[in-house]
């Protein structure tokens, strides 16, 4: 008996504990704002406290604070490579920020989920349209027609290439590879060869922000259809794919190897240590030439394609509020929301973080227009394309990865891989449709 | 016991949870050959590991058994592997594996052997990952050290008054006497060789060709990168239960070979 009194007060206390963390959140939550102070909301980045970023980002931050008296903007910075596993982990406990930066790319998983607002009656009530963005950007932010996010900053994929090893081979610095066979073309007439090692790298299809699915759109090709069916191994992929492999197999394994211990022994970046003479790399790697090589003799130009517009890699990252249940903190959300994606913001923004503006009237703000740098970035946003968002199999794309590995490493055909890579998502997409 | 919930849900996030019964599981082990590669991966890691590093620890703690000048400080040298964090030893180990200009296969040329890629080749990934962490046998060489000292000596002379040599001292005293240590050790190197994670993460990234992809890095991107929070918490039980059959085996089995001094006395 004394055995179930004691169990039965144990289970009271922790359902007493259990509920007694709602009521009191909520009771906070309800009465914020109620007696005419400022509303409070917590914001979270990935601008970890304590780094130069941050700092930066609370400047920002007090800025919408002095002009917005009745909120109050509670901002936690948390580390880039911990960030994305305590936000999901704190959204999924309900214990998440009422606004924070997201990815992109599973905007619809949590809108599906009811976890995040709908923004549409918030830009309705404000005059703040959907063209008011990077179209691909805005895109991936609507499901099932209603806006769930809106995209705060982008990144995208340009070729650098070194102007003085272009040079020194003989080429034209000023006029980058335009298609990928001329790119194939100048990686072997950029390569200086130190006997059976590599001295100077051309062009590596596996250094930098290089992936099957980029080359493959500037070849024709698509991995999913207008039905959302996937299409791996259509035979504009399965080129791409010949491609990539051609070019590594014009090293070989040992040498590219030998590069990569050299280069990575010395812990600088082999473009910026001039070792490999072209690149593929994101917008924000502009930022680190000017900061580690600004007297680099560099440019930069579209990728290459072999069709009639260059399409890159486009991603971005997005701004969201999370559904807490609290009207009021939701619409001192979407205050600082619409402040953090003014162009005036989204400028300063880019100039003191290196984030990349997503609303196209920061494009022409004069400070973007006398860089031919952002101009560039300007240009290849508009035909970008972002990876293929499929709510089965999110991550798709990097499932594809060990499929070109493979390819690569001589295991399997390019047309194996891709084959392999089909029957594979095929796979994926069957058993998630099979837990619904 | 929320992710067990959760293991029979669809649960993208908790929002959309929808019961499927063993679904999950019925996947995992029949539709995922993912899953079925990666729990392959984490088997060979832990039958290559567990044995290899327990080996090594007690051929270590054995050494270090010796009242030599300076053994105190060997004790700690040996030692500081465990209190290292694990990522700053895959960064270390991954430039000694280093396939070109790595310490290991310098040494190996100077013998006129040429070294493999040590984690470039999947034929030798999984092994060079076990092997590095057998080299991490600061915690099972301090066991070994206190049962190895709990040893009465004086059934060590008594066997040399026997004309016992060495290796006759070492399997006919010293393991029978110290078996409690090594099931101790045997255990928990099972429990942890299960749950590898840094080290794939950090040196290989589960490659090449998913090689290294052991089972607790897919779990992770299946929570975090995939969102898929039912079928990662279906994998994490799995887990448990193999571990915890794993471990119930050694222990019946344990009754056959480990001898506690307590129970003679």
């Amino acid at each position: 008996m004394k055995k179930l009194s004691a169990i039965f007060v144990t289970m009271v206390f922790l359902t007493l504990m259990l509920f007694s963390t709602g009521i009191t959140t909520g009771l906070a939550s309800e009465t914020a704002g109620a007696s005419g102070e400022a509303v409070e909301i917590s914001f979270w980045t990935y601008y970890a406290e304590g780094t130069d970023s941050y700092e930066k980002l609370v400047s920002i931050v007090n800025g919408f604070m002095e002009a917005n008296p009745g909120v109050k903007v509670n901002m936690l910075g948390i580390s880039f490579w911990d960030y994305w596993t305590k936000l999901s982990t704190s959204v999924a406990s309900g214990t998440g920020p009422d606004i924070c930066f997201n990815d992109i790319m599973t905007v619809a998983n949590r809108a599906k989920a009811g976890s995040i607002y709908s923004l549409d009656a918030f830009m309705a009530a404000d005059g703040v349209s959907r063209d008011d963005y990077v179209p691909a950007l805005v895109e991936a932010c609507v499901v099932d027609g209603e806006a769930y996010a809106l995209p705060v900053g982008l990144d995208l994929r340009l070729l650098y290439y070194n102007k003085d090893l272009f040079a020194a081979a003989g080429l034209d610095p000023e006029v980058a590879p335009a298609t990928l066979d001329e790119l194939a073309e100048y990686a072997k007439a950029l390569t200086i060869w130190n006997g059976s090692n590599v001295d100077v790298m051309g062009f590596s299809t596996m250094l930098g922000n290089s992936y099957l699915w980029m080359w493959a759109w500037n070849n024709g090709g698509g991995f999913w259809d207008a039905d959302g069916n996937p299409t791996m191994n259509t035979p504009e992929n399965i080129g791409a794919l010949e491609w990539m492999v051609g070019i590594q197999d014009y090293y070989g394994t040992k040498a590219i190897e030998a590069f990569n211990s050299i280069t990575g022994s010395t812990g600088t970046d082999p473009f910026i240590g001039g070792k490999v003479a072209m690149i593929v790399q994101t917008n924000s790697y502009y930022n680190q030439i000017e900061q580690y090589a600004p007297d680099m003799n560099y440019g930069y130009a579209p990728i290459p394609t072999n069709g009639d517009v260059s399409h890159t890699w486009l991603n971005g990252t997005v701004v969201e509020m999370n559904n807490n249940g609290d009207a009021t903190k939701a619409q001192a959300a979407w205050k600082f929301m619409q402040y953090l994606l003014s162009p005036g913001v989204q400028v300063t923004l880019l100039e003191q973080l290196g984030s990349y503006p997503a609303a196209l009237a920061a494009y022409d703000d004069a400070a973007v227009q006398d860089n031919d740098f952002f101009k560039a970035v300007a240009n290849a946003a508009t035909s970008g394309l972002m990876i293929n968002r499929v709510f089965e199999y999110s991550n798709w794309h990097e499932g594809l990865n060990t499929f070109v590995a493979e390819a690569i490493a001589g295991v399997k055909t390019a047309t194996q891989a891709l084959n392999d890579a089909q029957q594979f998502v095929l796979n994926k997409i069957e058993n998630f449709n099979e837990s619904q | 016991m929320y992710s067990l919930v959760l293991s029979f849900t669809n649960t993208v996030l908790p929002a959309s949870a929808k019961f499927i019964g063993l679904t999950n599981y019925r996947i995992l082990f029949t539709r995922d050959p993912v899953y079925i590669k990666s729990l392959l991966n984490t088997l060979y890691y832990v039958v290559v590991k567990v044995p290899l590093g327990m080996i090594i620890a007690l051929f270590v703690a054995q050494m270090l058994n010796q009242k030599i000048v300076g053994v105190r400080l060997y004790r700690t040298v040996f030692y500081l592997p465990t209190v290292v964090s694990a990522v700053a030893l895959s960064m270390l180990w991954k430039w000694l594996l280093d396939s070109n200009f790595g310490m290991i296969n310098s040494a190996l040329a100077l013998m006129g052997i040429e070294g493999p890629g040590w984690i470039t080749d999947p034929r030798w990934s999984k092994f060079s990952i076990a092997m590095m962490g057998s080299w991490q046998v600061g915690r099972s060489m301090i066991v070994f050290l206190a049962a190895l000292q709990d040893v009465p000596p004086m059934l060590y002379e008594a066997a040399v008054l026997d004309g016992a040599g060495p290796f006759r001292k070492f399997f006919r005293i010293t393991l029978p006497l110290i078996t409690p240590a090594i099931y101790f050790n045997l255990i928990m190197d099972i429990i942890g060789s299960f749950q590898t994670f840094t080290e794939a993460l950090i040196m290989t990234n589960g490659g090449p060709l998913q090689s290294t992809y052991f089972y607790a890095l897919y779990l992770y991107e299946e929570a975090f990168k995939n969102s898929r929070m039912g079928n990662a918490s279906a994998m994490a039980w799995v887990l448990l239960i193999v571990i915890l059959t794993v471990t119930l085996i050694v222990q019946k089995a344990s009754k056959r070979w480990v001898f506690y001094q307590s129970e003679e006395s």
